[in-house]
């Protein structure tokens, strides 16, 4: 589904990237792990058209992704979320969740300003689909409150309910536990899994080796921009490399 | 299932347009209805302002250029041209929109503050053209001899009718305007405001609607301009400067970025403000410069930023 070939990034002589090769597949979970610096957040970026790369290509079942604008790569049904969480803050849950819907629907400038029975109808459905992905993510009763009064776990489910509200094939998500309490982790590792048995495909970026080692299926990890172990989480988790680099200087 | 807010926004629609059929019944005063139409006139081009700085948050330095262009091609259409005033208005909103189109492909493709540059040049241009190619504009003396705009044989030619007529129009506009901000077009230009790239990466073709509502600003904008020039039937370039784009600015700030509604109190407010120094000034001071109107002006200015940065309609909503 993604291919990501020979990818380098560099800023300004910084190698932030460095020949990356990688794919993900259908309907899998991916994780892609590494220190700080490593280069998760900037091959994100890349595939998903916010910074182009250096060198290198990303193909989405077979299109390449390098040279189109992010509202483009998103028309293709790539979601993400942010590292920071990114919500419009003065806008309520539900706004954020209905701007998801934006590709999925049509009402023009001219057809909302006269309030077209169209536009109307499908305001209503636009509203009604995204109070059941709400639901999804237990957020339903958060609807009506402004985004940036809700505690951060909160925020970063609603940013991933406005991803869902896409109907993404492909899911990036940037960190999406980070700030997430221990009981807030388990129901997110349990969301993830819920919505790769409906058949989407998630690559995400995580530091915590607990959930990342429970739910994914494939593990990357990345150091200095390279790519040093690919493979199931369990071999990852054996290979030398890896836990001279990242895991062993956490215990 | 209406939101409470549309449902608000209706209600308050209702009661201006009952407010605006009464008012030339019981408002004889010709000097307080010319003021409710100067009113109704800034209002019409701030919201068109409000859309775009408020809601998209694209900053345009350069409204001024289009009211001209919409008093400037009714005028000469009629005046030199004998076209019917309907007519003229229409070419002059379209005409105005085109050039939106036009000065905004490029500038679009690039960032944000170019928007305010650009604008900002393409107002002292078009100030330029109006001023110095005097065969057509008739120069700095202006152009006299624009016909008022009629229904059959109704002429809207004093300030009771004109009234009625640009308070028609307003509250015609601010419906519209209304609609835009609760659809899926006003929550991606929300979004713009918010973060450009989050609203990129839900799927919001950004530049592409940063351009449709410059070009929609430009609309209002020339509608107002073009019945501008049919109420006064005279027109020179002076009221089409810098100073007038920088006027709106300030309506739409003082009024509440974020509120269609803020554009008609800072509408009402700034007329009023500039009005009264205008009168009041000579008067404290003796008979000077006009740059202490501007001063004290400036002061006021700042004074409300400080104690109401949400603007006028922030006040009204805590109230």
């Amino acid at each position: 589904m993604l291919e990501v070939r020979e990818l380098s990034k560099e800023f300004g002589g910084v190698r932030a990237v460095q020949r990356v090769n990688f794919v993900v597949r259908d309907g899998q979970i991916k994780a892609m792990i590494g220190p700080n610096g490593a280069g998760k957040t900037t091959i994100f970026n890349v595939i998903t058209g916010v910074v182009p790369p250096s060198r290198g290509l990303v193909r989405f079942n077979g299109q390449p992704l390098t040279r189109l604008k992010p509202y483009a790569i998103a028309a293709l049904g790539i979601g993400r979320t942010f590292q920071t969480v990114q919500l419009f803050g003065e806008m309520t849950v539900l706004e954020n969740v209905m701007l998801g819907r934006h590709l999925r629907s049509r009402a023009g400038l001219l057809a909302s300003a006269l309030r077209t029975a169209s536009m109307r109808r499908e305001e209503a459905a636009i509203r009604e689909r995204s109070l059941e992905i709400l639901e999804r993510v237990s957020l339903k009763d958060k609807a009506g409150h402004v985004a940036s009064s809700l505690p951060y776990g909160e925020q970063r489910l609603t940013e991933i309910a406005r991803a869902l509200a896409m109907e993404p094939v492909l899911l990036l998500l940037d960190e999406p536990a980070a700030g997430l309490n221990r009981a807030e982790k388990a129901r997110l590792g349990g969301l993830l899994r819920r919505l790769r048995d409906r058949g989407i495909t998630i690559f995400l970026v995580d530091h915590h080796m607990d959930l990342v080692m429970e739910i994914s299926d494939e593990v990357l990890v990345l150091n200095y921009g390279e790519k040093i172990a690919e493979g199931a989480p369990g071999e990852v988790q054996r290979h030398a490399e890896v836990v001279a680099a990242y895991l062993g200087a956490e215990e | 299932m209406t939101r409470p807010r549309v449902r608000l926004d209706l209600w308050v629609l209702v009661g201006l347009a009952v407010v605006v059929s009464a008012l030339p019944l019981v408002v004889r005063s010709g000097y307080l209805l010319g003021m409710l139409n100067f009113i109704g006139l800034n209002a019409i081009a701030a919201m068109g302002l409000t859309l775009l700085m408020g809601y998209a948050g694209q900053v345009s330095l350069g409204q001024a250029a289009f009211f001209g262009l919409g008093a400037y091609t009714s005028g000469i259409l009629t005046a030199t041209y004998g076209w019917n005033p309907w007519l003229a208005m229409g070419a002059a909103v379209l005409l105005s929109g085109c050039v939106a189109l036009l000065i905004g492909v490029p500038i679009f493709r690039l960032s944000g503050l170019l928007l305010a540059m650009a604008t900002l040049g393409f107002g002292i241009i078009v100030y330029y053209v109006l001023v110095n190619w005097s065969s057509l504009t008739g120069g700095p003396s202006g152009l006299t001899g624009i016909p008022p705009l009629a229904l059959g044989g109704f002429r809207f030619d004093q300030d009771s009718r004109f009234f009625s007529l640009v308070w028609a129009l307003l509250l015609l506009l601010l419906a519209l305007a209304l609609n835009v901000t609760e659809s899926r077009i006003g929550r991606a230009l929300r979004a713009i405001h918010g973060g450009e790239l989050a609203a990129q990466t839900a799927g919001v073709n950004t530049t592409w609607l940063k351009l449709q509502v410059f070009v929609v600003s430009a609309l209002y904008t020339a509608v107002a301009g073009s019945l501008y020039a049919h109420y006064l039937t005279f027109i020179n370039p002076s009221p089409f400067g810098f100073g007038y784009s920088i006027e709106l600015l300030v309506m739409v700030v003082l009024g509440g970025l974020r509120s269609l509604w803020g554009a008609l109190l800072g509408a009402g407010a700034v007329t009023v403000l500039v009005e009264l120094l205008r009168t009041v000034t000579p008067r404290l001071m003796g008979r000077t410069q006009a740059e202490y109107e501007i001063i004290l002006f400036g002061l006021l200015l700042m004074g409300f930023m400080i104690f109401m940065p949400r603007g006028l309609a922030g006040l009204a909503r805590r109230a």
